[in-house]
């Protein structure tokens, strides 16, 4: 499974998506994504270990991050290798969803104020 | 190479969704053999499933095993991928581009894909030949010197 699902402190989930999230990738983040999405309010979507990301796989993140939002939480994405980053920037959603190098920088920026 | 009705540089495939998963293999194994660098391939790639799959779910009615036909022409400095399939006539080149949403609870999800193509692609066209409808995507790169 390319989806991995962390419960970190404060209520933060953490996401990890690896490998080819071309056609067969996103139908298997699909049904976890939208779990998440549903489910968590304070979400970092770490994507260092994706090599490859279509607009399926951006479909599968978009949909949880604006089930996410609807309910106030927070989301945001983490150290996207270039190539995966340069197709989620041209794409533009990283103006929706912000873009983090930094994994505790990323963590800071979803967790609720205490 | 081209011309032939079956070689290295040409795949052959239906719109059956799990079909899709012989592009990436085929096209890495062509890009290869002609060098094409490893960003280029990358965006390639993008381009490449975005157009089939576009095809595959919209030009035939789902579930069916249409034909879609790729190839890749490459030439020092420049590759080009043509589509081809016999579905009804279609122009995506034509096809308006939703504009950007202001927030995640405003985005839609269509037209991802879209943006994506026409803004990895030095220039695309369309072309309606003997009923079929033929998409050419070209890539301006640099040659990696050896």
């Amino acid at each position: 499974m390319p989806i991995k699902i962390e419960d970190l402190a404060d209520g933060v989930t953490k996401v990890v998506i690896s490998g080819r999230i071309d056609i067969a990738g996103a139908a298997d983040i699909d049904m976890p994504m939208s779990i998440v999405g549903g489910s968590r309010r304070n979400v970092v979507i770490d994507l260092s270990g994706v090599e490859f990301m279509a607009s399926l796989g951006l479909r599968s993140i978009v949909l949880s991050g604006k089930s996410i939002m609807s309910k106030g939480g927070k989301v945001v994405l983490l150290a996207p290798q270039p190539a995966v980053e340069e197709v989620i920037t041209t794409s533009g959603i990283d103006e929706l969803i912000p873009i983090y190098k930094d994994e505790a920088a990323a963590i800071a920026a979803v967790t609720p104020a205490a | 190479m081209t011309g032939l009705a079956s070689g290295p540089d040409i795949l052959r495939i239906t719109s059956a969704l799990s079909e899709l998963s012989r592009l990436y293999p085929w096209f890495a194994e062509a890009a290869a053999r002609h060098s094409l660098p490893s960003a280029l391939v990358q965006k390639m790639h993008v381009v490449l499933e975005e157009s089939v799959m576009n095809v595959a779910m919209h030009a035939y009615a789902p579930g069916s095993q249409e034909e879609i036909t790729i190839r890749l022409h490459a030439q020092t400095g420049m590759a080009e991928l043509v589509v081809e399939d016999h579905g009804p006539a279609f122009d995506p080149v034509a096809a308006p581009e939703k504009p950007r949403a202001e927030s995640l609870l405003d985005a839609e999800i269509g037209g991802l894909g879209l943006r994506l193509v026409r803004r990895f692609c030095k220039d695309i066209s369309y072309a309606r030949v003997d009923g079929t409808n033929q998409l050419t995507l070209r890539f301006a790169y640099e040659p990696e010197t050896a």
